[in-house]
């Protein structure tokens, strides 16, 4: 496999997580930790599959997914909000319940256990984009997509736009950062908090559907992790949509390379571990940076007042007056 | 003339407090009206009510002649608005997302901010009130000036025509306090109606077009500055009463020769922006003595204090206590060799909140033979030595078990002051040791600080309140940017004015400073 198919793959497998890591960031920013990530991914595998059986449509069955994940998440958020229930709990039992749920209801739904495949007349029709299906190298990694690959693409931008120049940005980002002041000049909380943690279902729901929809299948537990991988993403990226994007593009780039190299004899073990090895590090690497660059300027400025450095002391206004010793 | 706020009959209650006894208020536009009292007087329950914040329980409010009943929200859109003490502002986000928050103008597409036209407006406020801020500054990097500008700015540009002003100066350096005066005098020129809670007596004289005082939720008196009746003399009385408490002084000593704590060149940075917070200090506490360190806050007093208890570590420069280097030790073992702390902080630092009184008198000292053997808890010493504290620092409320949350503020204080002082410090910091209490609380900590004087232990006092700092300083020092603008050694009222030259970094005696540079040159 050369390295343009690799980055179209690449590409094709980024896109689920990074529409979850970007449902995440929203209640991230409201400082309600997304642990349901999984869980609402998984969730919105399940519904798309039945979705799209139910009304043999993959587009019925997005919307599907997306709408019935974000109800989900008003059922998390009246916890979260009103009865003040511990969000980590709450977005635990979210988790443990939905793949409970999923494993469940394959036998009443589809009469079947494991695994089930959606007839191949249901896949998800991909695209031939005008003018990207024409230039050489672009093409293979652009080209011939699902539709909502597109839109995920396009959405850390769109992201990035909500947050800095609108009404709502602005209320969700005062939100997030001092509640009490958003609360001193009218903004209802409360009403931005419902539409944070609800936007994140939507979003993770639609991560699910087009996992699940692009395989054409479900299995159970399929996720496998995914949603965890969005939230390692998210956590780098501090809320910032556009990194958020960076950290997705790496993590996919990783699961991209297990594809390619398994067939190659090296063990998928190692290689499975590789993007969440990555992930430690980036999470890991920033404060020890810091700290250590901390410790250096430390050293460096007390090396300055040790030798008298004239700046320094010019520094000291009223040394004189006061403060040799009696 | 009717005015723009007419409060008739106020009542509000709190559990155990009245806060306001049937209060009458107003505001007229284009005046200054002073609301004084002491701490605890009821007047932030007052304005808060004004405000929206709370509700009254008997009791009108008139909004120019109607009568209303609004919330926070409600308030805002009858023009009223309040600079708070704490100032509602994200440190995060820039002066300009800050002022626009919640009320920001829009594009003809809906929900998308129109920054240009916001930019213009306050830009154009700015200049009216001829304030130099940028808009674009993170609130973060901005001085508490600058801060209480961006919090008038605020409710000017939700077109506030009645301002409430809650201590606004006490956070304020005599140079600041006087801008603000000017930016008030502005506001008042422009027809707005200002409401302006203070207790300090030369404020208001000097500010207010008429003033209410208030004592334990009831007004005492009302005078205008037209009648001539507004004068410093009769504020005070009216405001301290007729049963004056006497507030507890300490008989000055002078300085003593033997030193308890011995700071030398300390120097130490913030970790984050390396910038120098202690620029090479040198001073010491003798035996007996309580050497007060005044100071606007801000200068550098907390990261001082943090330096000495052993909370962050310094750059360069040597602590000793009792003739002891304590400069590179933790602070376990600082509090072995004698040092005690009540720290600024009492939630955070002060107690564990969620402990019980007696695990909160032993924190620390668990390990010792006296409350452990054999790493069991000696459960029977423990409450014992905890029962006889309750008792002798008449810590009210107090027993076995109880999480010290449940305490009153003041209760609160005591039992840190029982866990302090009952382990006999050599040295004892105390930190903004009386605020937010009560008098009585108050003098309470105020005798024990003069007690551990007595018997000969040194005080470290650090506070914003100048009162305090007069009443129980043997000694002044004032910081300013790190060091020590200078030092006051006979202290006495009229020290006031040199303390307060001093906060915002004046030296009155620039002979000194000339000579203190030829000192300077010489050490090189």
């Amino acid at each position: 496999m050369n390295i343009t198919q690799l980055l179209g793959l690449t590409v094709r497998l980024l896109v689920p997580t990074l529409l979850v890591a970007l449902g995440g960031i929203f209640s991230f920013r409201i400082k309600v930790f997304p642990l349901g990530l999984e869980g609402y991914m998984l969730a919105g595998c399940f519904l798309a599959v039945t979705g799209t059986y139910l009304f043999g449509s993959p587009y019925l069955g997005m919307a599907f997914a997306a709408i019935l994940v974000m109800l989900l998440a008003l059922i998390f958020a009246f916890f979260v909000i009103e009865l003040s229930v511990n969000p980590v709990i709450c977005a635990f039992a979210i988790n443990t319940i939905v793949a409970g749920m999923t494993r469940f209801l394959m036998i009443p739904v589809f009469g079947s256990s494991g695994r089930i495949y959606l007839d191949s007349a249901l896949a998800l029709p991909r695209f031939q984009v005008p003018i990207i299906k024409s230039i050489p190298i672009v093409a293979d990694i652009f080209n011939n997509h699902s539709a909502l690959v597109y839109v995920a693409l396009l959405l850390p931008f769109v992201i990035q736009f909500v947050y800095y120049k609108t009404n709502y940005g602005l209320s969700l980002r005062a939100t997030g950062a001092y509640e009490e002041a958003a609360v001193a000049v009218g903004i209802s909380t409360r009403k931005v908090r419902y539409i944070a943690l609800m936007t994140t279902g939507c979003l993770a729901g639609l991560g699910g559907a087009q996992l699940s929809l692009t395989a054409n299948l479900f299995n159970v537990g399929m996720t496998d992790g995914r949603g965890f991988t969005a939230l390692a993403a998210i956590v780098l990226s501090a809320g910032e949509p556009i990194r958020a994007f960076l950290g997705c593009i790496l993590f996919g780039l990783c699961d991209a390379l297990v594809l390619n190299l398994s067939s190659e004899g090296i063990p998928i073990q190692f290689l499975s571990m590789l993007p969440y090895i990555l992930a430690i590090l980036f999470a890991v690497m920033p404060p020890v940076i810091r700290k250590l660059s901390e410790r250096t300027a430390f050293s460096k400025l007390q090396l300055r007042i040790r030798q008298n450095d004239p700046e320094i002391l010019a520094s000291r206004a009223f040394h004189h007056s006061v403060n040799s010793e009696e | 003339m009717e005015s723009l706020v007419e409060m008739r009959g106020i009542v509000k209650e709190f559990p155990n407090i009245l806060a306001n006894d049937k209060v009458d208020f107003f505001l007229d536009g284009g005046k200054v009206h002073a609301l004084v009292g002491e701490n605890g007087a009821g007047k932030t329950t007052l304005m808060r009510i004004m405000f929206g914040m709370y509700r009254q329980d008997e009791g009108e409010i008139l909004i120019a002649g109607k009568r209303q009943s609004y919330t926070v929200a409600g308030a805002q859109k009858l023009g009223i608005a309040m600079v708070h003490q704490n100032f509602m502002q994200i440190p995060q986000m820039s002066v300009l997302e800050n002022i626009i928050l919640g009320h920001a103008p829009q594009t003809k597409a809906r929900g998308i901010i129109d920054y240009k036209s916001a930019r213009t407006r306050i830009q154009k406020l700015l200049q009216d009130m001829g304030m130099k801020l940028n808009p674009d500054m993170l609130v973060q990097r901005l001085s508490v000036g600058e801060r209480q500008k961006v919090e008038i700015i605020k409710a000017l540009y939700i077109g506030a025509r009645i301002l409430i002003f809650d201590e606004p100066t006490a956070v304020l350096t005599p140079q600041e306090s006087g801008e603000l005066f000017k930016i008030i005098n502005q506001l008042k020129s422009e027809g707005k109606a200002i409401a302006y809670i203070s207790h300090k007596l030369n404020e208001v004289t000097e500010i207010a077009d008429m003033a209410t005082v208030m004592r334990r939720g009831k007004v005492v008196d009302y005078m205008t500055r037209e009648s001539g009746e507004m004068t410093r003399v009769r504020l005070a009385t009216s405001m301290v009463g007729q049963d004056e408490f006497e507030m507890v002084v300490s008989e000055k000593k002078p300085v003593g020769a033997e030193n308890i704590l011995e700071v030398k060149n300390l120097w130490a940075s913030d970790p984050h922006t390396q910038s120098l917070k202690i620029k090479g200090l040198n001073f010491s506490v003798a035996k007996g003595e309580i050497l007060g360190i005044g100071g606007v806050e801000g200068n550098g007093q907390q990261e001082l204090i943090e330096l000495i208890w052993g909370a962050t570590k310094q750059l360069e420069g040597e602590i000793s206590l009792d003739g002891k280097d304590i400069s590179h030790t933790g602070v376990h073992e600082r509090r072995e060799a004698g040092l005690g702390y009540i720290s600024e902080d009492r939630m955070i630092t002060g107690v564990s909140a969620e402990a019980s009184i007696q695990e909160n008198i032993v924190g620390g000292k668990e390990s010792s033979a006296e409350f452990s053997r054999a790493g069991l808890l000696r459960n029977g010493a423990i409450n014992d030595k905890t029962l006889a504290l309750i008792d002798q620092f008449d810590i009210r409320g107090g027993r076995l078990n109880l999480p010290v949350k449940s305490l009153s503020g003041g209760n609160m204080q005591k039992v840190i002051l029982a866990r302090e002082i009952s382990r006999n410090p050599k040295l004892l910091i105390a930190a903004h040791p009386t605020r937010g209490l009560d008098i009585g609380a108050i003098n309470f900590v105020r005798e024990q600080l003069i007690a551990q004087k007595e018997k000969d232990a040194a005080v470290l006092l650090i506070t914003a309140d100048l009162e305090e700092l007069l009443a129980l300083s043997d000694r002044i020092l004032v910081m300013y940017e790190g060091e020590f603008s200078g030092e006051v050694r006979n202290v006495s009222e009229e020290s006031i004015q040199e303390i307060g030259l001093l906060m915002g970094g004046i030296v009155k005696d620039a002979i000194a400073k000339e000579n203190g540079g030829k000192h300077e040159a010489e050490a090189h």
